[in-house]
């Protein structure tokens, strides 16, 4: 599928799919500004940024003009978005990878992705146009990253497991799949009849969080 | 074994307090404790990183950990973060701990969520709050049981948090009051606001709590009647960064009444150096209010919604706290108010300003006439601190519920220090007794004369009689007080009058109609002996 570039009103190239503009065709920085504002109370406290979806790349200007130690990883189904912005990449640095249309075990191969996992300390941003545009994708690459799916579970439980063998475990014994929340993992914790170990005393003071 | 510290001494403790900043600052007298009996111990802080800020203020703590309370939160509740982040900082924080090898582990912060991270720390010696691997709480004492069961609860007697921590904590001797550490920080920051000014009336009018917010229209009431009464002191409005853009309204507003006031937004650390430079605080329950209980400060809360100032009260004697008589009040920290707000609008501005005027000018005679005299809408309660019993608040207008929470409230101490209850409130009674028989006395003089001065035989007879009175008679150094300060007379001579003599005499009879209502209740109390029993088999657990 080709891309079609525009001018917004006040002049800023505006990539169009399928007849759909991925950003405001009037000030589509005003736009980022506001993207960014709905997501700026959690940005500070995590090192590593994915962004679902590249747009016309102006949320990603902001991003790395606002959070200068961050490292972002763009995923982007569609190709010929990812060349018509190839420039824009390019000024973007080291800072930025784009996957064009990653599969799963695209990303699973991914290296740096290893260690982002390890550390836990990364968060997953939604361009809310590019996800309505291809749901499908977006959602399975979101739950994946964010250990809610079997699959994303058992792959983010596996790199744990193999510095600390819990993980793993822990999947397994409460036959976890992902879609749990906080509140069902203290359930399961809770129902269980023999001693807790140190770790289900954690889930059990996180859970004690959300109230 | 909950102590570790009967046998031998103690390299490293941990105490937790995971709460909010006021609690921290509430904990103070309990580290000071721990410091003064352990002097070579490490004493550690976990605490909620979101307040370090207190860190260089509080001495006797020498390693402060965070907890990150809000990241962690963040992981758990926004759907764009896996929850593994909120599980994996956990863990590393419990591995530090654990690498720590605490001899002693002391959790204060009464919530499951504690009691978990105290289990899997896992010191065999801790105390307060700890939910092991199968799954059973324990307290180690009595004290952190008590604040475990009761809260804030006032069926058990009231007592202060800082009474509790430091009880808890197993403290013996130390002096309880709050101490907390000027900083040349703060003091370079308070010189450079306001130089070498000193004020006679500070007012914090924010709290992070809407129900406790007396909001900024009674505030700027208040100050305006306040400098009507006391057109010569020197206001300052305190807050936070933060708070700069409602203050700042405020401040325009009286200032275009030709009000002049001094607005300082500061850090905790000039916080205290204001506060350390001014007579009178006026708050609501605010972080400042306690960090005001390590200066000479006199406090006055303002105690509206879910504030319970029996339980968090500013840990300090002569201090004072204003709350509206309302069924509702304390509410529920966490509902919202379905009673518009109705203990706020019954704290007139004016009221208030005429009683902090009071405070300011240490005239306790016009103090307990204000509180007599409004009684029936406004609690006027005032501090005080025993070495022995802790701290208590006593409503100045005493009547028959107030005198049992007293009551509950000795008790309690007594239990907790592992004393007779019987002791506490023999002593108690035996000190109204005598206190009804000076009241008599000197009431049957005033009878006396009232006839001699309506008579107008003996002019100045009053005068000489007030004058013949020992300096040490607290009732009658009230007495001057009150009349010289509130009658508008200069001169202690000038007491001479029939209608001074009647205000006297209707105050002592008024007193006197209390006092023995508290000795009659205390021996209506039906249960007493029983309960008092109870409360002695609770100290053993102690």
């Amino acid at each position: 599928m080709a891309t079609q570039w525009l001018v917004s009103k006040n002049g800023h190239p505006v990539p169009v799919l399928n007849g759909i503009s991925l950003c405001s065709m009037v000030d589509p920085i005003k736009e980022a500004q506001k993207w960014f504002d709905s997501y700026k109370d959690i940005l500070n406290d995590f090192d590593h940024i994915f962004v679902l979806g590249i747009g016309g790349g102006y949320h990603i200007d902001l991003l790395l003009e606002s959070l200068p130690e961050a490292l972002i990883t763009v995923v982007e189904r569609e190709a010929s978005l990812v060349r018509g912005l190839e420039k824009k990449i390019i000024d973007w640095g080291d800072r930025v990878a784009v996957l064009s249309n990653p599969s799963i075990n695209h990303i699973k191969s991914y290296e740096s992705f290893h260690c982002v996992v390890e550390q836990s300390s990364y968060c997953v941003l939604v361009h809310p146009i590019s996800f309505s545009n291809n749901p499908e994708f977006y959602k399975d690459i979101e739950d994946f990253l964010l250990g809610r799916s079997t699959e994303g579970l058992s792959y983010i439980s596996a790199i744990k497991g193999q510095t600390n063998p819990y993980y793993q475990d822990f999947q397994k014994k409460y036959n976890l799949t992902g879609k749990e929340s906080i509140k069902d993992i203290v359930h399961l914790i809770q129902k269980k009849n023999v001693d807790l170990s140190d770790e289900d005393l954690l889930w059990l003071s996180l859970g004690e969080l959300i109230h | 074994m909950a102590f570790a510290w009967g046998a031998h001494s103690l390299n490293k403790i941990l105490v937790m307090q995971m709460l909010r900043l006021g609690d921290i600052i509430l904990s103070a007298p309990a580290l000071r404790s721990l410091k003064d009996r352990f002097p070579e111990s490490e004493v550690h802080l976990l605490f909620n990183s979101q307040f370090k800020n207190i860190q260089p203020l509080l001495p006797f703590v020498d390693k402060f950990i965070g907890f990150d309370r809000t990241k962690m939160q963040k992981c758990l509740r926004f759907k764009n973060v896996s929850y593994y982040g909120a599980f994996d900082a956990m863990k590393r924080l419990i591995s530090y701990l654990k690498s720590q090898n605490y001899d002693q582990v002391i959790n204060l912060t009464h919530n499951k969520m504690s009691g978990y991270i105290a289990g899997a720390v896992g010191c065999p010696n801790t105390l307060g709050l700890s939910i092991g691997k199968d799954k059973k709480a324990e307290f180690g004492n009595g004290a952190f049981r008590f604040l475990n069961d009761h809260g804030l609860s006032r069926n058990a007697g009231l007592i202060h948090y800082s009474d509790l921590y430091m009880a808890g904590s197993g403290n013996i001797s130390s002096p309880r009051h709050i101490a907390l550490r000027e900083t040349e920080k703060g003091f370079s920051e308070i010189k450079g606001t306001v130089g070498h000014l000193d004020f006679q009336l500070v007012v914090q009018p924010l709290t992070n709590d809407v129900k406790k917010n007396w909001g900024l229209s009674n505030f700027e009431k208040f100050i305006y009647y306040y400098h009507q009464f006391n057109p010569n002191h020197k206001i300052a409005l305190v807050g936070a960064p933060s708070e700069k853009k409602d203050l700042h309204a405020l401040y325009n507003n009286l200032k275009e009444m030709r009000i002049p006031v001094y607005l300082v937004i500061c850090s905790l650390e000039g916080a205290l150096s204001l506060l350390r430079k001014t007579k009178v605080l006026v708050t609501g329950d605010t972080s400042i209010k306690h960090i005001a209980a390590a200066t000479h400060t006199r406090i006055v809360e303002l105690s509206m919604g879910s504030s319970h100032p029996q339980f968090t009260g500013a840990y300090k004697k002569n201090s004072y706290i204003l709350q509206a008589k309302e069924a509702c009040a304390p509410c529920d920290h966490s509902s919202a108010c379905n009673h518009k707000l109705i203990c706020h609008s019954k704290l007139d501005p004016q009221f208030v300003a005429r009683t902090v005027s009071c405070i300011y000018a240490r005239d306790s005679m016009s103090l307990n006439h204000i509180a007599r005299k409004y009684k029936k809408h406004i609690d006027l309660y005032k501090t005080f601190i025993d070495y022995k019993f802790g701290w208590l608040a006593i409503p100045l207008a005493l009547d028959v519920s107030s005198v049992y929470d007293i009551l509950m409230t000795f008790c309690r101490s007594a239990s907790m220090q592992g004393k007779n209850p019987h002791d506490y409130i023999h002593g108690f009674i035996s000190n109204i007794e005598s206190a009804i028989s000076d009241k008599q006395e000197w009431a049957s003089r005033i009878v006396q004369l009232k006839a001699e001065v309506d008579d107008a035989r003996l002019p100045g007879s009053a005068f000489q009689m007030l004058k013949s009175v020992p300096r040490d008679n607290f009732i009658i150094n009230g007495i001057r007080d009150f009349h010289v300060r509130a009658h508008g007379f200069h001169d202690i001579g000038e007491i001479s009058n029939a209608q001074t003599l009647n205000i006297i005499f209707e105050s002592m009879k008024s007193d006197l109609v209390v006092l023995n209502e508290i000795i009659k209740t205390i021996f209506k109390i039906e249960r007493l002996e029983q309960w008092m029993n109870k409360l002695s088999n609770t100290s053993e657990i102690l």
